[in-house]
């Protein structure tokens, strides 16, 4: 017994309260953002406000607070904001991420290492590029229905990411992972302001009903590398996400006489067989009718055959158009050189895939089922006349 | 030896009590004497059947076999020196006494000096019998009797405590319990040198084989009928004298978390109760220690949303996060010590204290945050899920073990203490049988009626750690076979 009274006494008492501290003497960080302006990386961080959060009806403050400082190297930036604020900065709970396209053109590498190291941050956050704007700035439009921005942007992405073709969903992780893997390149959805830059980031934008300025995403950033090359545009997006098996829905206007067809594909799922030639891309899905505004008359099955035709040739392009972008980038954004190392470990050290990927064609073929031709199977207008 | 007159004897008694006031003395012709302690004995009793039985005697010849032939009591006997005649009269035993014979008859005169069998205050349950063990011995004994009428349930009586004569009767069930176990326990009581024995709780400490411990290693109940199945899985029950709690033993942490009511509701919700039990037992332990780590050394794993509110509520408060959990764990503790020992009249002033005054105004004065009200409030009510308050102490005591383990090395510590807590209960065991049994040492079959209680048909037999009578119904038997 006096040997278990001592050995506890030890064990707890000599290693004293090692890494204890009090929560609220943390400053709890929602979202960081990364700018490089004037040869020094500028880092931000969206401080939540808990005051605000526990009286939602003080209509005084800000939701969330934004510190910045600015150093050679990431740790450098983060401690100078050390000096600003009152509290330890505390990263682990992190929503998202935002790096500017400058940092991004001058590699990931050196902007992403420091949370890498870091051992208290989750690794889980999502990670977003600012386009045509610093990030800094992205961070600091205000929200109506989040409480901040960076829990808005992590909503925003799980929630459309399935549903909207042009989004991708990428978390520290993945991004790690496709960075330090041959063969694969990654690509990273990117967010832009919309309206008045200096009215987004007042209390005014909060209470009006109409938010002067808001953020919204725009196109994927195509990396090679750690470096951004490229930005996809929407076609292209859609395209590299179709391949990726990233998209959930997809909605296509097919023209038809005076009007559209609008179609929305859902569960399209792309197979790929990789050669060294060519690769080989089966997608396969179902396409629901969401809206007709021509005199298309869908009980016919020449038409909806003819339908289908037109929706398989309008996926088909998307994808082409996705992969040709890449290709032009050089940057193998589906992984086929992985795919192709995993199956042919021993071949792969001997090529140089780079050079493959540059001449490498594909072969599309897309069939998509036509699975209910809508509830009224015509138009207002056709049901008018009859 | 007693002397052959009447005199002399009274004499001697009132000597040996120094003439205490409740001893009554009777001489009547000279020819019969008789002695009994008004404190212990009825009145109605002496006068019923004593006067009445002196009537009838027909010739003062041989009057003492006359007497002995004709009281209207079963309960008698002859006594013939003074060694034991306190002990009975003390018990309520009346002692007569005839001119001219060196003994005296002895008889049973006792008043009933108790309340009456009434509902169990201390385990009340919805469904299933109410009543409940008195300070009576001998209707304790009958409160298990006519539960079981078996010729093998047997009652062995040792007298304990050289100033209280105690009775402790060990009861068991012959063919079921464990003789090995039994002999052990009553050659242990034989042993026992101490001078008074007030309840069961003396016993229980003087049995205990290694109470160092603080999770008891027997029941301690006042249900008659959980003594019953207790005796009927083969269990060995000790009933004392003058207490209305008997032990029950051995006892196993499993048994902690039943409760005879599980037996007489529906397989299914038995063993939902007995779930939200095993759960509370986690919860009780753990959520304050818990909490200490995650708040001070690891908030990487509380959810965003949450972490910024609690951090909120952490603002302005002046103690340190176990501080505060600790105090308020202590300030429970008071007051459920304080409602246990206050009369009824200030219960409710005691509630509005601990309700309103420790709960809301504590919050705003700013002397603890929301959260520690909430976290203290599960842990009390998770403790008091359970029945026996030896549990709930121990329970509580490792509690403030695991805060402040959490509080030096935040989860590594809980983590560290929750090791202890395990060794500790593997370590434990009664009679030989360790305490985590049916899970460590592992009886699967035994598992029917652990977590769980599984349908009537499912318990055809008894535990084999207990008993070597396995067979609980006749009609599997056969299939044994």
């Amino acid at each position: 017994m006096k040997k278990i009274i001592i050995s506890f006494f030890i064990l707890f008492g000599v290693c004293g309260c090692w890494n204890y501290k009090e929560l609220n003497d943390y400053a709890i960080a929602n979202g960081m953002a990364i700018d490089y302006i004037d040869n020094k990386y500028n880092v931000s961080f969206l401080i939540s406000n808990g005051k605000k959060i526990e009286n939602k009806s003080s209509n005084s403050q800000y939701q969330s607070f934004i510190y910045s400082g600015s150093g050679d190297t990431i740790s450098d930036a983060v401690n100078d904001i050390g000096l600003i604020i009152p509290k330890q900065l505390y990263i682990g709970e992190l929503n998202s991420i935002v790096i500017s396209e400058e940092v991004a053109k001058n590699g990931l590498y050196d902007a992403l290492e420091y949370l890498l190291e870091d051992s208290k941050s989750k690794k889980n956050f999502f990670v977003v590029l600012a386009k045509d704007s610093l990030a800094k700035d992205i961070l600091s439009v205000t929200t109506q229905i989040s409480d901040n921005l960076s829990e808005s942007i992590s909503n925003n992405i799980q929630s459309s990411n399935r549903s909207q073709g042009s989004i991708v969903s990428k978390t520290f992780n993945d991004i790690i992972y496709e960075l330090v893997n041959d063969g694969i390149d990654t690509f990273i959805s990117s967010y832009t302001i919309v309206g008045n830059k200096d009215m987004g980031v007042t209390n005014d934008d909060l209470e009006s009903n109409e938010p002067k300025s808001y953020i919204k995403y725009d196109n994927l950033g195509i990396f090679k590398g750690d470096k951004l090359v490229g930005w996809a545009d929407s076609n292209q997006s859609n395209g590299i996400n179709i391949i990726n098996n990233d998209v959930n829905e997809l909605y296509l206007n097919i023209p038809c006489d005076d009007g559209y067809v609008v179609v929305n594909t859902t569960d399209l799922h792309s197979k790929k067989e990789i050669g060294k030639d060519f690769v080989k891309i089966n997608t396969t899905g179902n396409a629901w009718i969401s809206e007709v505004t021509c005199s298309i008359n869908l009980d016919n099955e020449d038409n909806i055959n003819e339908l289908k035709k037109r929706i398989d040739m309008e996926i088909e392009k998307l994808i082409n158009a996705g992969f040709m972008f890449a290709r032009e980038n050089k940057s193998d954004v589906f992984g086929f050189g992985l795919s192709y190392y995993k199956n042919n470990p021993k071949e792969y050290k001997s090529i140089n895939w780079d050079d493959i990927y540059s001449k490498i064609g594909i072969n599309v073929n897309v069939n998509i089922d036509i699975k209910k031709s809508g509830s009224l199977k015509k138009n207002i207008e056709r049901i008018k006349d009859e | 030896m007693l002397s052959k007159s009447i005199i002399n004897n009274i004499n001697y008694i009132k000597r040996l009590n120094d003439n205490s006031g409740d001893i009554i003395t009777r001489i009547i012709n000279n020819k019969i004497g008789y002695i009994y302690l008004e404190s212990v004995s009825s009145d109605d009793k002496v006068s019923d059947f004593l006067n009445k039985s002196f009537k009838n005697i027909s010739s003062f010849r041989s009057l003492f076999n006359e007497l002995n032939n004709k009281i209207y009591n079963s309960h008698m006997m002859k006594i013939d020196n003074y060694t034991d005649i306190f002990y009975y009269l003390a018990s309520g035993y009346t002692c007569i006494f005839v001119e001219g014979y060196n003994e005296a008859i002895l008889v049973e005169t006792r008043s009933e000096l108790d309340r009456g069998v009434v509902e169990s205050s201390s385990e009340p349950i919805v469904r299933g019998p109410k009543d409940s063990f008195t300070e009576n011995h001998p209707k304790n004994i009958g409160l298990i009797r006519k539960r079981i009428k078996d010729s093998n349930l047997i009652f062995h009586n040792t007298i304990v405590g050289r100033r209280t004569k105690t009775t402790v009767s060990v009861a068991y069930i012959r063919d079921i319990a464990d003789m090995d176990s039994v002999n052990k326990i009553i050659s242990k009581l034989k042993k026992i040198d101490i001078d008074s024995i007030i309840d069961s709780g003396y016993i229980r400490e003087l049995l205990e084989e290694n109470s160092k411990s603080v999770f008891p290693k027997m029941i301690s109940t006042e249900r008659p009928d959980l003594a019953c199945t207790s005796l009927l899985d083969g269990r060995i029950v000790i009933l004392v004298e003058n207490t209305p709690f008997v032990l029950i033993l051995p006892a196993m942490l499993i048994d902690f978390i039943h409760s005879t009511e599980d037996y007489y509701h529906k397989p299914m919700n038995a063993s939902f109760n007995r779930l939200l039990r095993v759960i509370c037992f986690f919860i009780t332990i753990v959520t304050p220690g818990m909490y200490v780590a995650l708040m001070t050394f690891n908030p990487e794993i509380i959810p965003n949303e949450l972490l910024i509110s609690l951090s909120m509520q952490r603002e302005g408060v002046p103690f340190s996060t176990a501080i505060e959990v600790l105090l308020f764990v202590i300030v429970f503790e008071m007051l459920r010590e304080a409602d246990i020992h206050s009369p009824n009249v200030s219960g409710s002033a005691m509630s509005i204290v601990g309700a309103l005054v420790l709960g809301d105004a504590a919050v705003n004065a700013g002397i603890v945050s929301p959260i520690v009200i909430i976290i203290v409030a599960i842990t009390s009510i998770s403790e008091l899920v359970f029945y026996d308050v030896d549990i709930i102490n121990a329970l509580r005591e490792w509690r403030i073990l695991f805060i402040i383990a959490s509080l030096l090395l935040g989860l590594m510590g809980f983590v560290l203490a929750g090791i202890i807590l395990l060794a500790k209960l593997v370590s434990i065991t009664c009679l030989d049988i360790p305490y985590l049994t049916p899970f460590s040492p592992l009886y699967i079959k035994q598992w029917s009626d652990s977590i769980f209680r599984f349908p009537r048909g499912n318990l055809k037999y008894r535990a084999s750690y207990l008993t070597n009578n396995i067979v609980r119904e006749v009609n599997c038997e056969e299939d044994n076979n």
